[in-house]
């Protein structure tokens, strides 16, 4: 099938497409506006969010602010990339 | 991976990318009412239909003009400013009843980043434009506030635009024109200002309520 092979694994769940698209138009987003957009329990996200920085398509910063830890989010270029590749590729599906 | 929509998927995709990046919480048909409530007030002040206070007639045409006496001005400009300051309020508390409405069926906060970052791009022009034109008022020259003010709206609109409805663009180059025109034909400021204000709104309102709110 075409475009079947440009479909990425790695964004086959709902949760991860949602977190991409979130990364892909927002830089540097905190986990809990995440959690807020996409109405997920954190462990759900949690894993979800470390399986996508163990491929390196996320950034992960944390910081403090005043005693608040405070962790934020950002796409990677790669992550950017394959995250287009897939939406391509869902795009030739969709026209055959 | 057997059964994969592209079309749903697309779809959720771009949902939450409009979702993530842009306020879109005010209600059309609450934008209406606040072009409306505008255009009532300023017909009330701008025909003079006989709304007094403690025998001061209010009347933007003698204000312009300079007509009465300085007393009497600055009584005027206080009533104005007071009349003006109502309408705010009340157009803000209607946006905002509604729009906390909206985000609560839609199940999304409504001080949500896209939100602040709105607000964020809406506050350098408008407090600009109120600091200015509170002195304008100060230094009497009052045939140049509502331009003012209309200018200042119209910036506002266009840096907000980015965070928020693409139209609101539209809405801000229409104010910011409408400004300049005012400035030239000052004596017919509140004129100009009935159309950014009042009809603009009531457009771009029920443009939204008909675009978005119905359809979704």
């Amino acid at each position: 099938m075409k475009g079947f092979d440009q479909l990425n694994k790695a964004f086959e769940s709902r949760v991860r497409l949602g977190l991409m698209s979130i990364l892909s138009v927002n830089s540097w987003v905190s986990y809990k506006e995440i959690k807020d957009l996409l109405e997920v329990t954190d462990g759900n996200l949690a894993s979800h969010v470390q399986s996508l920085e163990k491929i390196k398509y996320l950034e992960i910063k944390k910081q403090f602010i005043g005693k608040k830890p405070l962790t934020t989010y950002k796409v990677t270029k790669m992550g950017k990339e394959a995250f287009e590749k897939h939406i391509e590729g869902l795009e030739k599906l969709l026209l055959k | 991976m057997s059964k994969i929509n592209p079309k749903e998927e697309l779809a959720s995709i771009r949902n939450m990318m409009e979702k993530s990046s842009k306020f879109s919480n005010l209600s059309g048909l609450s934008i209406f009412f606040t072009g409306l409530l505008t255009i009532i007030a300023a017909s009330v002040i701008y025909f003079d239909i006989g709304f007094s206070y403690s025998d001061v007639e209010i009347s933007y045409s003698q204000l312009i003009n300079n007509e009465g006496s300085k007393e009497n001005l600055d009584q005027k400009i206080r009533l104005l400013s007071l009349i003006a300051s109502v309408i705010l309020a009340l157009s803000l508390l209607i946006l905002y009843v509604t729009a906390s409405k909206k985000t609560k069926r839609e199940g999304i906060k409504l001080f949500n980043p896209t939100f602040k970052r709105t607000v964020r791009s809406l506050v350098v022009p408008l407090v600009s434009g109120g600091v200015f034109s509170f002195f304008l008022i100060y230094n009497q020259m009052y045939g140049l506030v509502a331009p003012a003010t209309l200018i200042f709206y119209g910036l506002g609109l266009i840096a907000a635009s980015r965070n928020s409805y693409d139209e609101l663009e539209v809405l801000g180059y229409v104010e910011l024109i409408l400004g300049i025109l005012a400035s030239y034909f000052m004596g017919a400021g509140l004129l100009f200002w009935v159309i950014g204000f009042g009809l603009g709104h009531m457009f771009f309102g029920s443009y939204l309520h008909f675009k978005y709110d119905k359809a979704s």
